[in-house]
């Protein structure tokens, strides 16, 4: 498929699974260069109950994770979307990614929560720059569930392709997240830090 | 070798862009395979193409380089430089320009490495240098141009390369091994030989300082909130790792950035906050940063706090709420159950499991507040102190930060010994040894895993708590590095001090004076105070909040208020016995009239400790007014006594100290709003005093003061009015008369008008009691020094000067002169003319003379004149100063009355309108 765009761009939650690998697929469809990620320390997904999540590591992969609920409950993980979740995961990619364990170069982080972005800031600026290029970490708050996840893609992939557009996206960012944020009317956070 | 040849011909022949980029990488990948001597016969070659007109063929030229650079320095920097030099003088596409600056900011330490390797010097290092220097001043001085915004961002960084390359590595950097993997281990310019005769280390690093400046300039004056984030990030890059060199600095303006964000828009306000805040939580844990620690902690905190580490699945809305109650529930020290000890560490560990590692310290200290004192602490609360300080270490890994031998273990023993030493105060008398044995619980299972275990206190001899006293001291003299042990030590000194009076005054409250602990605390402090401020001021502030508490609950409920304390917190402000009211104030003796009330009787164990303090740090405090050793016993501790403040006035009244002594009253007016009146009336004070350099140096600073806050500004302007008004009056028998009239200053013209003016007529029948020149001087300077930043404010003096003596009305117009000649226009002139007193006359039409000798009169400001004239509302001497300006027939209708003046006005206006013939303005001869 050819691209769109020369941007390499990365899509980052918490957990890897719900609101990233959305966006990843959608933004894959549209012919981005993208990848995804997350920052948490484990993958994180509901569980039977509040307090007993599923717990894996982030290398275990989509398929072992999906047959592991399989077993566990498997009406109750079809019901709640998960299967389908970690089935379209899986054909994405092996297997949820660390951001922190990527030596992948980008020119836009795109996180989805708050708290993913002070980690993506924070992670950047202890990182030694190599390249000294210029990196965007945009924040879009996306909640955590399959519908506001599917919102939360098109969203992006609305906000990649007013980038992608721009002349030089380090002069029009500014411009177009101004605009972009009056338009989809959530709260934007936008920062610089070098690659 | 042929297929290079082949293929770079072919990228020549080549139309097809994307061909020749195939042919062209082909090229590369082989050049950078061979051996130097292929790389120099092809570097060339490759490098022409940058003349390309297709933007992707320039950009790999600029990638080309940088490969090249970081692999054959030696061979390609001449050429490369040479290159990108060409490639500016092209005026290439922002893209392009921005991609060469990249470009020139990685090759930069490569190549000055390769310069400054040897001291000898050969033509090329020479070449290449001047290469690299021409290159660096073109790129810095593109800033100030309208650039884009992506160019400004990438000349951001390439100064802040410059910056890194040029500085030396700190030796505490290299030691931490933080950022081994940059410039750290493989350059540095502090190897450079001190005999190279082409670049000197101290020239670089001033030359370096001197981009730092500029950077913070750029901060001080953002473009956009873009840039204002990059050079956040830059810069405290820079601090983090060339803190011995920059660290402060840019602390400094990044607080003082906090203080006053520009307006931006809200979510860039957001975004910028946020990434202030990694930034302060970054630097917080350098060593240098220290002196800074409680405005980066009060920054941090009113940012937020830091998020990291929370619980996943929270939804936006929630988030807030749910972090506040996170964390004040994991502040909060919970009751240990009586379980078993490895259960309650793995909730701990549980608990604490990506909390920051102050927060930690914190919690620390709060579980030491609250173990019980008058009672065996049980052996989960013993687990829990254990567990949190075993992780605060893991956390900042200081297992080796402790010099001359004194290993973790040992800090555990000592802090042991020392809670043990607190716990059993009840009985001195027992042998010496373990302060408490561990037993299995009456009727718990001894084969179980999880055996609960009560303790049995042992108690100590007096003896054997002083030398564990003496044993934390004494490594605490040899500590140094800054750890978070050393935080943890220093809270619990400071505690096990104040505690220990506390226990010996509770058991004879005769006994009330400085004890055994904190003799050997005061001479630790005493030999090196320096060295164990942040003891002192947490010794202080453990006194403070002892304080508070007894004022509390009483004497009898100390131990029990002791264990709800937490440490550093305070809980209650204590009445300000020093309070005075600027408003209040009466001029005569400013300074000796505050209200000095004896301080609260439950403050007076903390004064004493805080007076003591004082004294050694004013016999050792230097005369640089940076001397931040003084000001952190200001501005850090809870309460600041009257023997500060008289330290203050001592240094004021020192020339030699004085403007350090200033530099703290105008930090303690900004930074401490409980001693804001009495630190300002104290500096007001010094501003009508006799000595004309301490004068001067009081005023600038209320200048200063002005500047920042409204509320300060409207209370000097207060006292300058009531200084000023003050001249009004008879001079006060104390005041010395003045023997001459000091004719130095200049008589104005007032010609007609004087003769005429009531005022002066009238001060003429007053009594011969004279203002000294002097007098007025001190009275007046403190209102003609904001007079110089807000000329507006000589409306004010109108009214005055037309109701004060005529040696006080000289001394106006000697002190006017500056004012007037540091006026940016004449407009100010025409407010002034507005509603004038009638009697102040004289100085306006002084005032007009002073600027017209040194600036042509405006159009607006002659017409004023010609209007004022024409009402009849001034004589015709106010046109003298104007008179150049005017047309021919106005000048001859005013002549009749300009000719009757007074003879020194007429010669004036006469050679007023010569040196206009002088000119060619004036009319013609026959005229």
């Amino acid at each position: 498929m050819t691209t769109v765009s020369d941007l390499r761009i990365a899509v980052i939650c918490s957990s890897n699974m719900n609101r990233s690998m959305e966006a990843h697929a959608f933004l894959a469809k549209k012919g981005f260069l993208v990848q995804s990620y997350g920052t948490g320390d484990k993958v994180k997904i509901p569980g039977s109950a509040a307090d007993k999540p599923n717990i894996y590591d982030f290398g275990v992969s989509y398929d072992e994770i999906y047959h592991d609920l399989l077993n566990k409950d498997k009406s109750l993980y079809t019901q709640n979307g998960l299967l389908h979740t970690l089935d379209r995961n899986r054909r994405i990619k092996s297997h949820p990614e660390r951001f922190q364990e990527t030596d992948e170069k980008f020119d836009i982080l795109i996180t989805c929560e708050e708290r993913v972005y002070d980690q993506v800031v924070e992670f950047m600026e202890t990182k030694t720059p190599i390249e000294n290029s210029i990196v965007h970490v945009i924040n879009l708050d996306i909640q955590d569930n399959l519908e506001e996840a599917t919102i939360g893609a098109f969203l992006i992939s609305d906000m990649c392709t007013k980038l992608a557009q721009t002349e030089d996206l380090d002069n029009d960012i500014e411009e177009v997240l101004h605009n972009f944020e009056e338009k989809c009317q959530r709260p934007i956070l936008h920062s610089i830090v070098f690659n | 070798m042929t297929s290079v040849h082949v293929a770079l011909a072919q990228a020549h022949k080549s139309t097809d862009t994307t061909q020749r980029l195939h042919n062209l990488k082909i090229v590369e990948a082989i050049l950078l395979e061979q051996k130097q001597e292929v790389t120099l016969n092809n570097i060339e070659s490759v490098l022409l193409f940058y003349t390309d007109s297709e933007n992707s063929l320039q950009l790999f030229v600029l990638s080309f380089i940088e490969k090249l650079c970081s692999l054959y320095v030696e061979v390609a920097c001449i050429p490369a430089l040479q290159t990108l030099l060409k490639f500016y003088n092209t005026h290439p596409s922002p893209v392009l320009q921005k991609r060469a600056i990249l470009t020139l900011c990685s090759i930069y330490k490569p190549i000055f490495q390769w310069i400054s390797a040897s001291a000898k010097v050969a033509a090329v290092h020479r070449k290449a240098w001047e290469l690299l220097c021409v290159l660096r001043d073109r790129i810095v001085h593109l800033i100030p141009s309208s650039v884009p915004e992506a160019v400004r961002l990438s000349i951001y960084k390439y100064i802040q390369r410059v910056i890194l390359v040029q500085t030396p590595v700190s030796f505490e950097v290299r030691d931490r091994g933080a950022s081994q993997t940059e410039d750290n281990l493989n350059f540095n310019v502090s190897t450079l030989p001190y005999d190279h005769s082409l670049l000197s280390r101290a020239d670089l690093v001033t030359e370096a300082n001197s981009y730092v400046s500029l950077l913070i300039n750029y901060l001080r004056n953002p473009v956009s909130a873009t840039s204002l984030i990059v050079l956040t990030n830059l810069l405290s890059e820079i601090a983090r790792k060339r803190p011995d060199y920059y660290l402060p600095r840019v602390l400094q303006s990044l607080i003082r950035l906090c203080q006053a964000f520009p307006a931006f828009q809200p979510y860039q306000l957001v975004s910028l906050k946020k990434q202030i805040k990694v930034h302060f939580m970054a630097l917080r844990s350098v060593p240098l940063a220290k002196d800074f620690y409680s405005q980066i902690s009060a920054i941090i905190e009113s940012f937020g706090g830091n998020k990291a580490g929370k619980p996943l699945y929270l939804e936006p809305g929630a988030r807030e709420k749910r972090l506040r109650e996170e964390s004040s529930e994991r502040l909060r020290p919970k009751r240990t159950k009586p379980a078993t000890t490895s259960g309650s560490s793995a909730q701990l560990l549980m608990r604490l499991d990506g909390l920051p590692h102050h927060v930690i310290v914190d919690l620390l200290l709060a579980h030491l507040a609250r173990l019980p004192t008058s009672m065996p602490a049980s052996f989960p609360q013993i687990m829990t102190v254990a567990q949190l300080y075993t992780i605060s270490s893991a956390t900042h890994k200081t297992e080796r930060a402790f010099s001359n031998g004194v290993q973790t273990s040992n800090l555990k023993t000592h802090i042991d010994l020392n809670l043990k030493c607190v716990q059993n105060v009840e009985d001195s008398s027992g042998p010496a040894g373990p302060a408490r044995v561990l037993e299995p619980a009456t009727g718990a299972d001894p084969k179980s895993k999880h055996t609960p275990f009560k303790v049995k206190p042992v108690p100590l001899k007096n003896c054997d708590k002083l030398a564990a006293f003496s044993r934390l001291l004494d490594s605490e003299n040899d500590l140094f590095l800054q750890s978070g042990a050393r935080k943890i030590r220093r809270a619990l000194l400071a505690k096990l001090a104040q505690v220990q009076q506390v226990f010996e005054k509770y058991k004879d409250p005769a006994h009330s004076d400085f004890n055994d602990f904190t003799v050997l605390l005061r001479d630790v402090l005493t030999k090196d105070i320096r060295k164990h401020q942040t003891l002192a001021v947490a010794w202080l502030y453990e006194e403070y909040t002892s304080a508070m508490h007894k004022r509390r609950f009483g004497d009898k409920e100390i131990p029990t208020a002791l264990c709800a304390g937490s440490g550093f917190a305070i809980e209650e402000a204590p009445t300000n016995s020093f309070k005075v009211d600027i408003n209040t104030t009466d001029l005569e003796g400013a300074a000796g009239q505050m209200s000095r009330g004896a301080p609260p009787q439950y403050l007076e164990r903390y004064l004493a400790c805080y007076d003591f303090i004082v004294k050694i740090v004013k016999g050792i405090v230097n005369n640089e007014h940076r001397e931040t050793l003084f000001r952190r016993f200001l501005l850090e501790v809870p309460e600041v006594s009257i023997e500060a403040f008289k330290a203050i006035e001592e240094f004021c009244n020192d020339e030699y100290r004085a403007k350090f002594g200033f530099e703290s009253l105008y930090e303690l007016v900004l930074y401490r709003p409980r001693y804001r009146a009495y630190s300002l009336n104290t500096l007001l004070a010094f501003t009508i005093i006799e000595k004309k350099l301490i004068r001067s140096l009081s005023g600038q600073v209320c200048v200063r003061l002005c500047a920042i806050d409204g509320d300060i500004k409207a209370k000097i302007c207060n006292f300058a009015m009531k200084c000023l008004r003050y001249l009004e009056r008879e001079p006060p028998d104390d005041v010395q008369e003045e023997r001459s009239a000091d004719d130095s200053v200049e008589q104005p013209s007032a010609g007609d008008a004087i003769s005429t003016d009531p005022s002066t007529q009238e001060s003429a029948d007053r009594p011969s009691k004279r203002w000294p020149l002097e007098s007025v001087q001190a009275y007046s300077s403190l209102f003609f020094a904001l007079c110089m930043e807000t000329p507006e404010f000589l409306k004010s003096l109108l009214p005055v000067y037309a109701q004060v003596k005529s040696e006080v009305q000289r001394g106006f117009l000697q002190a006017v002169t500056p004012v007037v000649l540091n006026f940016h226009s004449d407009a100010i002139f025409q407010k002034l003319f507005q509603n004038a007193p009638e009697n102040s006359y004289q100085l306006l039409l002084f005032m007009l003379e002073i600027y017209t000798k040194h600036e042509p009169p405006s159009e607006a400001l002659v017409d004023c004149i010609q209007e004022l004239y024409a009402r009849q509302k001034y004589p015709a001497d106010i046109l003298i100063p104007v008179i150049t300006k005017l047309p021919k027939k106005d000048i001859l209708s005013a002549l009749p009355k300009l000719v009757l003046l007074r003879e020194k006005a007429t010669l004036k206006w006469m050679s007023y309108l010569l040196e206009r013939r002088r000119a060619r303005h004036f009319c013609d001869p026959a005229d």
